[in-house]
């Protein structure tokens, strides 16, 4: 368990002299930012990134952007975490012990207050427009990184349906598990046959389709094929082994948790092992209106444990480099709490956390008032946090595709990398 | 359009709703009288084959040919009931000898209870969007009140005013979840209006309900304008709000919210907005709009500006209405509309094939809006009978000269495996009084994985590995194919004897189609060879499959595990070998396609 203390105890000795270095040193740092700095040598890509979707709005007030003071600051605690004057709620200990490897936004603010628009203003970067469906950031990065002659699918999503595809077509949408931990659905035949009579139909089934194909001589047949070949692969590769936790130690299993959300943490390691270039998982449960504090101190017990392993995994594995992590929802909650002990929809201010790929740790970014209801200093636009993460996988924020209306989208909505999160 | 993948909530009802009597059955047509009504439709038919022939010839395109009766039948059924033919209708089909087969044919299926289904299910997903949890909205409702006006053959304007009119309570009441959004058949109390869904949907945002009446039934993409002035068309903000100022005396009030229940709600006109809009800047320039059409007609009309809206929209000037529905039907039953896309007909997109759209649109209008005149009209000409070959001159885009192969809606497919596999019965038996609650989740669950974003580019087909997995391995196409009591499979090896007389009526089961000689010797070999590799083995294969548990570790929710009452009766390695035919079969693209 962390000591909160332990630091403080260092600064009282001749640690003092240490913290003052590091203060001057990270002075310079953030100079180097500035124009006219040596630039620092350009990092290599990261290939990865991982989505955790925090589904229903988190109170941003009772996680990542604590206010133990304030009138409606609510009963829980804030703590100190390894992020130099960043505290955290009392119930994220573990988390707060990776803070240093992690920045947390806390000026978020969008126009967004109903739930399925905001999940989509949040999923894609794009304000939902009837004309357009923007693609959300899973389903750009498949289709941008994505090997097409990889087993796996390049966008996965563990524990909810994820973000779509929009106009990118239905192909660059995720392979959905609904189990974390488990094969996804329909990788195994419901009724188990031996792989002789696999091989039989499959052979029979190719000879149909050829004639089909002959008779036609439309080439969507010929792409149907394609994808059922690459279906039929997934269901036979070795690969398709990384779903399943079996053979991951039981401490390991024990760090993440015992729940859907921690098993899809842990297979979405897996999954960056091998390469894949997206990975959402949801913990869905926030919209607290009801019950605020009790529900929300239960899914950080969720959250904690999971987000936190997955750092330092990453971390130890030497996968952090090239693995950006974004833990958000589409909103944040009111400080007012109602009638029943509950927090209601407040888009205008909210948190998220994001790091890795290279990117500065032990920070925030942004603030917001007393009670946590407005941002006030160093707001973050939604565009420049996608445009921070999409530079860090080597791509363009502003590269665009035509919309099938011949609109031209881009990934981000016009945004910018932020220059104090690019290390 | 659809949207990015929402979140669903599947609320698991305890029990399903019953189902009450089924309403009144489309009217049955005379000999005589149904030689007469498809009299102008030939017309017509003749007038737009020829048209497009016109248009074809100066093109230098070579129409392809007209298509078999197999081939036909297949594509006419699911065009018109949304669902492959049974063996019994192909059989009769093929061994009918009258002149004017198709024609019959085609008129039988105008007047089935299937047809007025599918045109329910189509029209609820081109009003309704993606089945996202909508609060209040009783979806189930919307889609019998659709299937209702259907098969009464209500005419398309009278149909389109009473739900941008409606008014009423919206819902029963009934249990939430799949029951809610996915209908089962039967019919609500006479005091719910399944049309008031449609308004409640969209009425928490008047810009929306405005957005959606002008793209769903006049083909006008007007949200553009919602947030800036139309970029390439001539609508403003101003014209925007003056649209949706129709809307603005809409009220919603509720009656009823019980837990994991449908909240019923109570639609009416007020003598003014809500007062909520006006704390919102945007509802509030709306409020004070003067009601106004897109041709800028006044539709202040006192009390009812719905009412008013209606008229409008409706009317023999409105250029929009019949042609935005035409070019739909057009679209459906072609592959192709004559305004790409189906729903943006501005002035700068002209309508391709040469004044057709205009000749079925005014036909359309002189029908009074005959829903069953058009249907028969398109599906009597050659260009709807082409084949789907290239032939010599390759595929040429606004000719109409060859169909086009399109993957068959999650609709169309969930009922074309259940109708080739006879899983009704087999739902009826395992699922009991949960008979309406599994076919609904089972429905929703084939929609969610073959959705396909409309918005997509159609030209090239986009379908996803789990399509592909869910038809190789998921739950609804392996119950289709196991040796189950009373299913296709089992009725078929009882009900004949012989390998091919067996093959034959699988194929025309699954495909609509007996088998040609050759795929007859290599179907026949599978089978054998199969029944000889069991003679040479001396053991007796077991009794039932292995566990249907052994599929997957976790075998709850999200592994395709079937049930545990559904085993597979298949004893002989010929009987699974069986098992597999039906399995390619349903696997081919000539299953998943239409053509």
């Amino acid at each position: 368990m962390p000591s909160p203390t332990r630091r403080s105890f260092m600064l009282g000795t001749a640690g003092a002299l240490a913290a003052t270095l590091a203060a001057r040193l990270s002075e310079r740092a953030a100079r180097a930012d500035e124009p006219g700095a040596r630039p620092a040598a350009p990092a290599p890509a990261a290939t990865s990134c991982i989505l955790l979707w925090l589904n229903g709005g988190p109170s941003h007030i009772d996680t990542f952007d604590p206010k133990p003071g304030a009138k409606s600051g609510g009963p829980f605690k804030a703590i100190a975490s390894r992020a130099t004057g960043v505290r955290l709620c009392e119930h994220l200990p573990r988390l707060a012990e990776q803070a240093q490897h992690l920045a947390f936004v806390r000026g978020l603010s969008t126009k967004e207050g109903s739930h399925p628009r905001a999940q989509l203003l949040v999923h894609t970067g794009h304000v939902p427009n009837p004309t357009v469906v923007a693609p959300s950031l899973g389903s750009w990065i498949a289709r941008e990184l994505g090997k097409t002659d990889a087993a796996l699918p390049p966008f996965v999503s563990l524990g909810g349906p994820g973000g779509g595809p929009g106009f990118l077509g239905q192909s660059f949408g995720p392979l959905v598990v609904q189990s974390p931990g488990a094969m996804p659905q329909d990788l195994a035949p419901a009724l188990p046959i031996g792989p002789a009579r696999d091989d039989r139909r499959r052979g029979l089934l190719d000879e149909m389709e050829r004639g089909f194909a002959a008779r036609t001589g439309d080439g969507a047949v010929g792409e149907r094929r394609a994808v059922y070949a690459r279906a039929t692969r997934l269901a036979h590769a070795p690969e398709r082994r990384v779903f399943e936790i079996d053979d991951e130690p039981e401490a390991v299993r024990a760090a993440y948790g015992d729940t859907d959300f921690g098993r899809g943490c842990l297979v979405a390691r897996r999954l960056v092992e091998t390469g894949v270039p997206f990975v959402e998982v949801t913990l869905d449960g926030w919209d607290t209106h009801k019950d605020n504090f009790g529900r929300t101190k239960k899914l950080m017990g969720a959250l904690d444990p999971a987000f936190a392993t997955l750092v330092r995994e990453l971390v130890e594995r030497d996968l952090y480099r090239r693995t950006v992590v974004l833990c958000i929802g589409e909103f944040g909650r009111t400080p007012s709490i109602g009638g029943d002990d509950g927090r209601d929809h407040h888009p205008a201010a909210f948190s998220a956390v994001v790091g890795g790929g290279g990117l500065r740790g032990g920070l925030a970014l942004g603030q917001t008032d007393a009670e946590g209801a407005r941002v006030v200093a160093d707001g973050t636009s939604l565009p420049d946090l996608f445009a921070t993460i999409v530079a860090r996988l080597g791509l363009d924020p502003g590269a665009t595709r035509t919309s099938p209306l011949g609109r031209p989208i881009a990934i981000t909505d016009g945004g910018t990398p932020i220059a104090r999160l690019s290390a | 359009m659809r949207s990015a993948h929402l979140l669903l909530t599947l609320a698991v009802a305890a029990t399903a709703a019953c189902a009450s009597t089924s309403p009144t059955p489309a009217p049955a047509r005379a000999g005589v009288a149904a030689a007469a009504s498809r009299a102008p439709a030939a017309t017509l038919a003749a007038r737009i084959d020829e048209a497009l022939a016109a248009l074809q010839r100066a093109r230098g395109v070579q129409p392809a040919p007209l298509v078999d009766d197999a081939t036909w039948l297949r594509r006419v059924t699911l065009d018109l009931a949304g669902r492959i033919p049974t063996e019994t209708e192909a059989r009769a089909f093929l061994a009918d000898a009258g002149a004017d087969k198709r024609p019959r044919a085609a008129e039988a299926l105008l007047g089935s209870r299937d047809h007025a289904a599918h045109l329910a299910r189509i029209w609820d997903d081109t009003l309704m969007g993606p089945r996202v949890k909508e609060r209040q909205v009783d979806r189930a409702a919307f889609q019998r009140w659709l299937e209702a006006r259907f098969a009464a053959k209500t005419p398309w304007d009278r149909l389109v005013t009473e739900i941008v009119t409606a008014s009423g309570k919206n819902s029963a009441g009934g249990p939430a979840g799949p029951l809610a959004l996915v209908s089962t058949g039967g019919a609500d109390p006479d005091d719910v209006n399944g049309a008031v869904n449609w308004v409640v949907r969209y009425g928490r945002q008047p810009a929306d309900l405005a957005g959606a009446t002008a793209k769903g039934f006049l083909g006008v993409q007007i949200q553009c304008a919602q947030c800036h002035d139309h970029k390439t068309e001539k609508w403003t903000q101003g014209d925007f709000r003056s649209f949706a100022a129709a809307f603005a005396h809409v009220r919603v009030d509720r009656i009823e919210r019980d837990k994991g229940r449908v909240p019923v709600v109570s639609l009416a006109d007020g003598q003014r907005p809500m007062r909520r809009w006006y704390g919102d800047p945007e509802l509030a320039k709306i409020a004070d709009a003067t009601p106004k059409a897109l041709d800028g007609t006044d539709l202040s009309n006192g009390d009812n500006r719905r009412a008013a809206l209606a008229a409008w929209m409706t009317s023999r000037d409105n250029p929009w209405f019949s042609r935005a529905f035409v070019n739909r039907v057009w679209a459906q039953l072609t592959g192709e509309g004559f305004v790409e896309p189906i729903d943006d007909l501005r002035p700068s997109n002209a309508p391709r094939g040469g004044g057709v759209l205009d000749l079925v649109a005014e036909a359309f209008e002189a029908s009074g809006f005959d829903v069953d005149a058009l249907y028969r009209a398109i599906v009597a000409t050659q260009t709807y009978q082409r084949a789907v070959t290239t032939g010599a001159a390759g595929v040429a885009e606004g000719a109409w000269s060859r169909r086009a192969l399109a993957p068959l809606s999650p609709d169309q497919l969930f009922d074309s495996i259940v109708t080739a596999a006879g899983l009704e019965p087999i739902v009826e038996r395992v699922a009991g009084e949960r008979a309406d609650l599994v076919r609904a989740r089972a429905r929703m669950q084939m929609e969610f994985v073959f959705d396909d974003d409309s918005e997509a580019n159609a030209e090239s087909y986009r379908g996803t590995v789990q399509q592909a997995l869910a038809l190789m391995n998921g739950l609804v196409a392996t119950a289709g194919t196991t040796l189950l009591e009373g299913s296709a499979l089992d009725e078929v090896l009882r009900e004949h004897a012989t390998t091919p007389d067996r093959l034959t009526a699988l194929f025309l089961r699954a495909l609509g189609r007996p088998p040609t000689a050759s795929e007859l010797a290599r179907f026949g070999a599978f089978v054998e060879g199969a029944r000889d590799d069991d003679a040479k083995s001396a053991v007796t294969a077991p009794r039932a499959a292995p566990s249907p548990r052994g599929a997957g570790r976790r075998g709850r929710a999200g592994g395709a595990v079937l049930p545990g009452r559904i085993r597979s009766r298949a004893r002989t390695a010929e009987e699974r070998a069986y098992e597999d035919v039906l399995w390619t079969l349903l696997n081919t693209s000539e299953f998943t396609f239409q053509h």
